[in-house]
């Protein structure tokens, strides 16, 4: 499983419209293999969006997310699991774990809707909506 | 700024002088430790962000305040660090709804009583009012205007940014009301010609050598009028792009004259004999079938070839109705702002009739329809007696009889969908951009099959 994450140091950036970074990695059971990072940094929303709907990731973990970005990656087929901080490590982990839903990695304001547990578990995931994680 | 060490509070009936003071003023303001810890949220910072104070008190700032700049450029990191504050800085944050809201912060030093800096405090207003007001006094929109979910409008979002890096004419084709000027401002401000302004000009509003002189500009004595120098259109668009809109409309002798600057790049003030170059994008639009008016001989067809070397089709509203109701939503919240209403949202009869309409004057009018609804309607929902007349005869289904619900019009649209594909299902769902089982699924919900 490809999972993409931007990332801000050791942690997850905390705003996926302005990140810098993201980070790809190939999940195999509990084994993680970093497969490159990727720069994006001062990129508009559209050529975000189409970067990350070309790398083929399975699931994208960020932090927040505007509506209109998660839109078009849902338009991409992107599954999205937003509103996640933390540092990348403990997240990625939670993520294979299936506690990624746990109140721990949640940021403030968050409302609890369209986040999935991890891997294959809970919510539904993808972000399509320009209402969404609460409010 | 100085304060006393406190704990944070974690009640706010338990609030100090200092929360009272801090919850009065307008303006969000947080304060942080040293370790970027929240220590103090204000009310206003609440409603700004979508947060409360209980969620935020304790959390490291950037994932509270969650701006453009945490990352990259933050403005009380660099206050911090620097000692100097920072005034008025403009970006934005995401809020719990995940808008994107247009701030601007200020930061200072924190100090306890003895001077020795302990943290920052960061205040920051909405802007959103502002922006909107300056938006509607300049008429200046961008990209984010663009709203729509329809699969034929994604897909248009996702060739916009290799539109605009190509450099190419584009002629933008679709019905009044679709948004072509939005579009076109789109596909500027992501060019590499972005610094550089955009100029639109409709030709259909202006006469023949009128619309000559606004283009190419004119010298002084060019005509009765002419009591000086003036720059055309091209000359102030220089490094930019301008926007051709109506091009349909113009005249066969003027046609020439754009072919030449297509072609050289260059172009001759009225009653000028200097030779001036253009350095632009030429971007057009229109509304009319050019094709038909090459082959009509009312438009050259060289000059139709070389201003559409890309084109773009945006199609009517009444093809993508399933972008309705976020349309409604998002003029809703723009008139709210603009006339400081609280108006939350349609009735189902009236998200119904407007389903039910075909749009012929498409965003424009659907626009026009919520601003006329905003007249009458101050807060609340907007019903029917809100709207146009020429609506109201509109309340109820042709076929059934009884209001549309969504059903009905997803039913619609697929059936539209297929009616242009002449009754292909591959060819549909590629259109609709989703699988055929999808396709087969969703016919089958619909009793389309």
């Amino acid at each position: 499983m490809r999972v993409g994450i931007p990332i801000w140091g050791s942690k997850v950036s905390p705003v996926l419209d302005a990140s810098e970074q993201l980070l790809v990695v190939e999940l195999t059971g509990t084994e993680r293999s970093d497969v490159e990072t990727v720069s994006f940094g001062g990129w508009g929303m559209m050529r975000r969006a189409r970067l990350i709907g070309d790398l083929g990731l399975d699931v994208l973990i960020c932090g927040a997310i505007s509506g209109r970005l998660a839109g078009l990656l849902a338009w991409k087929d992107v599954r999205v699991i937003p509103w996640v901080s933390g540092e990348v490590d403990d997240v990625l982990r939670a993520f294979v774990e299936g506690r990624l839903s746990g109140k721990r990695f949640a940021m403030p304001g968050y409302r609890g809707m369209g986040r999935g547990g991890g891997r294959g578990g809970g919510g539904r995931g993808r972000q399509g909506g320009r209402r969404h994680g609460g409010g | 700024m100085t304060i006393k060490r406190k704990k944070p509070r974690g009640n706010r009936r338990d609030a100090s002088c200092e929360d009272v003071i801090l919850d009065s003023i307008a303006e969000g303001v947080f304060t942080v430790d040293s370790d970027w810890r929240i220590q103090s949220f204000n009310r206003a910072a609440e409603e700004i962000t979508g947060t409360t104070h209980d969620d935020a008190i304790g959390r490291q700032c950037w994932d509270v305040f969650r701006a453009s700049i945490c990352e990259s450029a933050c403005a009380l990191r660099e206050t911090m660090e620097t000692g100097e504050r920072v005034v008025g800085r403009q970006v934005y944050i995401i809020n719990a709804a995940g808008e994107r809201v247009p701030i601007s912060v200020s930061t200072a030093l924190l100090r306890d009583e003895g001077g020795e800096v302990i943290g920052g405090v960061e205040t920051f207003r909405d802007l959103s009012v502002e922006q909107e007001l300056r938006r509607e006094l300049e008429k200046r929109y961008t990209f984010s205007d663009m709203i729509g979910r329809n699969n034929r409008i994604q897909e248009l979002f996702a060739m916009i940014p290799d539109v605009a890096e190509s450099g190419s004419t584009v002629l933008i084709q679709g019905e009044s009301g679709t948004g072509k000027e939005l579009l076109a401002l789109a596909i500027h401000s992501l060019s590499p010609r972005a610094n550089g302004p955009m100029i639109v000009v409709n030709c259909g509003a202006l006469p023949d050598t009128l619309l000559e002189s606004e283009l190419f500009g004119h010298k002084a004595g060019a005509f009765t009028d002419a009591k000086r120098d003036k720059l055309g259109r091209f000359a102030l668009a220089e490094g930019g792009t301008v926007f051709l809109d109506e091009i349909g409309d113009i005249s066969t002798a003027l046609q020439s004259k754009l072919l030449r600057v297509l072609q050289d790049g260059t172009y001759e003030p009225l009653g000028g004999t200097e030779t001036l170059t253009a350095d632009v994008r030429i971007v057009s639009a229109s509304n009319r079938d050019l094709p038909e008016l090459v082959e009509r001989g009312d438009f050259r067809r060289d000059l139709f070839y070389r201003i559409n070397v890309v084109t773009v089709e945006l199609p009517p509203l009444r093809e993508r109705k399933d972008d309705i109701p976020l349309l409604v939503d998002h003029f809703i919240a723009r008139f709210n702002r603009l006339r400081n209403r609280d108006v939350s949202g349609v009735s189902s009869a009236v998200m119904s009739m407007l389903m039910g309409h075909d749009f012929p004057g498409n965003i424009r009018e659907l626009e026009n329809i919520i601003e006329h609804a905003f007249v009458t309607c101050r807060a609340g929902q907007i019903g029917t007696r809100h709207l146009p007349a020429y609506l109201k005869s509109r309340v109820v289904s042709a076929e059934t009889g009884r209001p549309y619900s969504m059903q009905d019009v997803e039913r619609q649209f697929l059936v539209s969908a297929l009616e242009r594909n002449n009754g292909n299902r591959l060819a549909t769902a590629r259109e609709l951009g989703i699988h055929k089982t999808t396709l087969w699924r969703r016919m089958k919900r619909l009793g389309l099959l």
